[in-house]
């Protein structure tokens, strides 16, 4: 017993030291947020501001129309990805429950898109979608996002993981094809949906080059565009940078809590009937 | 079913959002003037333009001036896009030569020749620099800012280091001699003589200011006395911040010269106005002032270098006579005055935007001189591979910074690279 | 006769399924080939013409290819790509893995953890090129400072030398990446039921042996998953590099998508780009069909 409670101490300290390691610099972007803009590269580093800045996020504020920037990629953010999840998951069920010609072909075809740089392929893409006339709206950015093979690879990845025998009892039972996906993979795939929504949404989220090149207007630019603006224009300004950086991933983490839940619900579920 | 009814709730939340993000479409429209889009980099920052451009449309009631603010990093890269999809902006901000070039090799922006002859446009308070960047003998940009480079000085340090302020005719060995008296201090407190920015055209535009030389030449000696020069103030007297730290901190010039621990900058004349309008809004206290850049032993005082920035037309524009009306007001008498008066300096200078522009509040007004110049080389000509070679010298000029290569070395390397762009 | 009949009712089954397939695919394929597919098929068609986004297209056929041999920086680029994904990928796989054992505990806290663990991942990029090459200054930063007070002489110069920079990049990409994979294979655990674990306690099994014997088979799907992405990732690596250390000191760390983003939007050498692309396509190719491979000897193990 005794050797167990060593054990449980031991590994805590483990699991501390390294997440210390870890979130380190994520500290640092914090604590530079409430300096003076000089005392943010004083060596030896101070790790506590000598002066709690708040103002700092004040400032933030009255420069850039964060508002407007939090609506349009919230907007984006949660629109790619229950699209992406939606669409994603049923072709996934298709490449790793249903057995039809072309299947690994398709499948390739759709891993291969991962593998070329966005870099090489967006101007041939922006020039469709200007004739489309999509360009500076923020539905050009869900359509492009939204039908990544990523979701799709994830998915079938862990669908392949749940054995083949429930839904061909299932059948047996006479549940179509759509009534397996919804009633039977679907819920047991919870962690699987819970990594795709933080993916995705991180993912549009911290998209730069996309907003980019499709958006023009302030009034359609997302967060990231917004901090980049305003890191180009306040250069020196590192502590206001930093408390720029920081509004930016709020929402994130937040999102990251919530989504912890459905992890620990799959536990639940998916262990009981497998 | 709890599934069911989350899918339900994500529907429900989509359509309402997607419908905002629709009616967002409609407003864009205007009342009977014409648009003429604009792309710009870093516009909040200039107070200037916004004011020009308010001008501008006083003066033209049919106009009005849509401006695209894009980050200056990431200026090109959009630009280029925009471009290559047509008709997305009608007026384009030329940011360096490189681009200017390759818009101009793809037949992107337009020859003002034309409209020059036509509109009868005085070209004498240009200085001769509509010459320097014409490419095939034509001019595709009209420039509305001439910038010099020039020696600022923080005079406190001087003061306290009791040397006597710089004058005009300065030598680069006076330079390093100064600048290692005036260095004090360690650690966080440390009083640096200078500061070198990670610009190669900090150190090698000295070299070219200095004779016939260009950068596009593909033949470097030229360039070995610069360095030898800054590679002694950076490594021997360490009166400089060390290249490597400058560039993995960010280092900025602007946040090095205000924080008060810089006592000399060599930088182009676009900071007087920079340091002026800060000073106004509390950023920094520093008593600064300003002189002729130095010059070699075999040069002459008043030798420079300096860059120009231009506007250009878009080829696909339908409102080219518009796009037009603003590119002159920019260039010319009118907008020269809204540019002076915030202490940029105008590319088109008559007697009367001078004297505006020195009369500026809070210009350094013991040294009226420091603008007069000798000689002004561009910084980087206009040329077909440009970028590519603008790029090798960048990489090389680091490695001779952080002392991988000796400046010989990386003289045979420039040589040796550049050679092998066609 | 009879055969054929059979074969035909065969056939007719399998379009039956096969229809109801297409059917789950169509709302994403749909999208998929109109806005992924089409414009990469045509970045494909770019790498045999010349085009600068503006003068009518040039076909050259394979004079771009040809190009790629004489190109001192397109071979200097390929090198440190190769570099970086050889050392990123099995250390942030291990790394991420560990962690989501550790992770996948019963524990107080535990979702705390996961969360710093998953932080670096959204730091923002200009923070960490920031943050970390002030940590790794070459002579004041305290990672340094730490190494010359235990008496080290020969310091590490990180991103400030052409030897360092490359681990430097790698440490980073490590640290930026553990937390993102680590997610996935907390969601590849949670697919393992526990009876198998409870079967395996029963039988006498060592801890060991059911990490062996079962997390590692039941996670194959996740590791195929992780790794395929990781190495794509590693081969289209851009951003950190670009804030950290913008492809330097000199070429040091100069990789394909740097090369290819410079010949494509410094130069306007779209058609060239390309090619270069395609020698990361076929590279990303080749790897993702060994692992193909490799999954599918794995699969049988269950």
């Amino acid at each position: 017993m005794r050797y167990r409670i060593f054990a449980k101490i031991f590994f805590y300290i483990l699991l501390i030291s390294i997440s210390i390691i870890v979130i380190f610099p994520f500290y640092w972007m914090v604590s530079a947020s409430l300096k003076k803009s000089n005392e943010v590269f004083s060596y030896p580093i101070k790790w506590i501001p000598d002066v709690i800045r708040w103002e700092n996020y004040l400032d933030i504020w009255n420069q850039i129309p964060l508002m407007t920037f939090y609506k349009n990629t919230l907007f984006l953010a949660i629109s790619v990805t229950f699209l992406s999840l939606l669409t994603s998951s049923l072709a996934a069920y298709a490449f790793s429950k249903i057995k039809f010609p072309g299947r690994n072909i398709i499948f390739i075809c759709y891993i291969s898109t991962i593998a070329v740089p966005f870099q090489v392929y967006m101007i041939p893409q922006f020039i469709m979608m200007k004739k489309l006339e999509l360009n500076d709206t923020l539905l050009a950015l869900i359509l492009i996002q939204t039908f990544s093979a990523f979701g799709v690879f994830l998915f079938r990845q862990f669908f392949i993981t749940i054995p083949n025998e429930i839904s061909e009892s299932a059948r047996i039972d006479g549940l179509g094809e759509f009534g397996i996906y919804l009633r039977i993979v679907l819920p047991l795939s919870k962690p699987a949906i819970a990594t795709l929504i933080i993916f995705q949404f991180v993912f549009v989220w911290n998209d730069f080059l996309g907003p980019l090149i499709y958006l023009s207007s302030t009034e359609n630019k997302t967060i990231q565009l917004g901090i980049r603006m305003f890191i180009s224009q306040y250069t020196a300004e590192y502590s206001l940078i930093m408390a720029a950086a920081v509004c930016s991933i709020v929402p994130v983490i937040i999102l990251f809590m919530f989504t912890q839940k459905l992890f620990i619900e799959g536990i639940a579920t998916s262990g009981i009937k497998g | 079913m709890r599934f069911m009814r989350f899918f339900v709730i994500c529907i429900f939340l989509f359509n309402l959002v997607f419908m905002n993000a629709c009616s967002n479409k409609n407003t864009k429209e205007s009342n009977g003037k014409t648009v003429v889009k604009l792309a710009v980099w870093d516009y909040n920052l200039a107070q200037e333009y916004k004011e020009a451009i308010k001008e501008f449309e006083s003066q033209n009631k049919d106009i009005s001036i849509k401006v695209t603010d894009i980050s200056s990093k990431e200026y090109t890269d959009k630009v280029t896009i925009m471009l290559a999809g047509g008709e997305d902006t009608d007026v384009i901000a030329i940011k360096d030569m490189p681009s200017y070039s390759g818009f101009v090799s793809k037949k992107q922006i337009m020859s003002l020749d034309d409209k020059i002859s036509k509109d009868k446009i005085d070209i004498e308070p240009y200085k001769g620099i509509l010459e320097d960047i014409k490419l095939d003998e034509k001019l595709y940009q009209l420039p509305y800012r001439s910038d010099i480079w020039i020696l600022y000085y923080n005079k406190e340090i001087f003061d306290n280091a009791k040397e006597s302020y710089p004058t005009n005719n300065l030598t680069f060995n006076k330079f390093q001699q100064i600048s290692k008296n005036i260095t004090s201090g360690k650690g966080n407190d440390k009083i640096y003589g200078t500061y070198i920015h990670t610009w190669k055209s900090c150190i090698m535009n000295w070299a070219v200011a200095n004779g016939n030389e260009t950068l596009i030449d593909g033949q470097y000696d030229f360039l070995k006395p610069a360095y030898d020069i800054f590679l002694k103030i950076q490594n021997e007297d360490k009166s400089a911040l060390d290249y490597a730290t400058a560039k993995t901190q960010n280092s900025n010039y602007l946040g090095q010269f205000e924080s008060g621990k810089v006592g000399m900058l060599l930088m182009g004349s676009w900071f007087i106005g920079q340091l002026i309008s800060d000073k106004k809004d509390g950023k920094h206290t520093i008593d600064w002032g300003i002189a002729k850049a130095p010059h070699f032993d075999n040069g002459e005082e008043g030798m420079t270098f300096g860059n120009i920035t231009g506007l250009a037309i878009n080829e696909k524009s339908s409102r080219k006579d518009e796009a037009w009306e603003f590119v002159k007001f920019m260039g010319t008498e009118s907008g020269a005055e809204c540019f002076a008066k915030r202490g940029v300096f105008p590319a088109y200078r008559t007697d009367n935007i001078m004297k505006t522009y020195l009369s500026v509040d809070g210009f350094p007004k013991d040294n009226e001189g420091a603008l007069d110049t000798k000689s002004v080389k561009l910084e980087f000509p206009p040329s077909k591979n440009g970028a590519e070679i603008d790029k090798i010298l960048q990489e090389e000029h680091e490695l001779i910074m952080i002392g991988e290569n000796k400046v010989d070395k990386g003289i045979d390397e420039m040589e040796k690279r550049v050679k092998e762009v066609d | 006769m009879k055969d054929l009949k059979e074969r035909l009712k065969n056939n007719k089954l399998l379009n039956k399924t096969s229809f109801k397939a297409y059917m789950f695919l169509l709302p994403n394929f749909i999208g998929f080939l109109i806005f992924t597919l089409i414009p990469v098929v045509s970045a494909f068609g770019l790498s045999f013409v010349e085009w600068d986004t503006s003068n009518p297209i040039e076909v050259v056929y394979l004079d771009n290819y040809f190009e790629l041999f004489k190109d001192e920086t397109f071979k200097i680029s390929l090198f440190n790509t190769i570099y970086y994904t050889v050392f990123t990928v099995p250390l942030t796989l291990i790394a991420s893995l560990g962690i989501a054992i550790l992770l996948n505990k019963k524990l107080k806290g535990v979702n705390i953890f996961r969360a710093a663990f998953f932080f670096p991942y959204l730091v923002s990029l200009v923070a960490v090129a920031i943050v970390w090459n002030a940590l790794l200054h070459p002579t004041m930063g305290p990672v340094n400072q730490l190494f010359m007070a235990m008496g080290f002489e020969k310091l590490p110069g990180w991103t400030a030398s052409t030897k360092w920079a490359m681990p430097t990049i790698i440490l980073v990409s490590v640290w930026r990446q553990m937390g993102y994979f680590m997610v996935i294979y907390i969601a590849g655990l949670k697919g393992i039921p526990q009876e198998l674990y409870e079967a395996a306690t029963v039988d006498g099994a060592k801890t060991w042996n059911k990490f062996k014997n079962i997390t590692l088979p039941m996670l194959t799907p996740t590791t195929f998953f992780v790794s395929i992405m990781l190495v794509i990732n590693c081969f289209k690596i851009f951003d950190l590099i670009l804030v950290m250390t913008d492809g330097g000191p000199g070429r040091a760390t100069n990789v394909l998508v740097y090369h290819i983003y410079n010949q494509a939007f410094l130069n306007f050498k779209f058609g060239y780009a390309s090619a270069i692309s395609m020698v990361l396509f076929l590279l990303v190719l080749s790897v993702t069909l060994l692992q193909f491979r490799l999954e599918k000897k794995w699969a049988s193990y269950f």
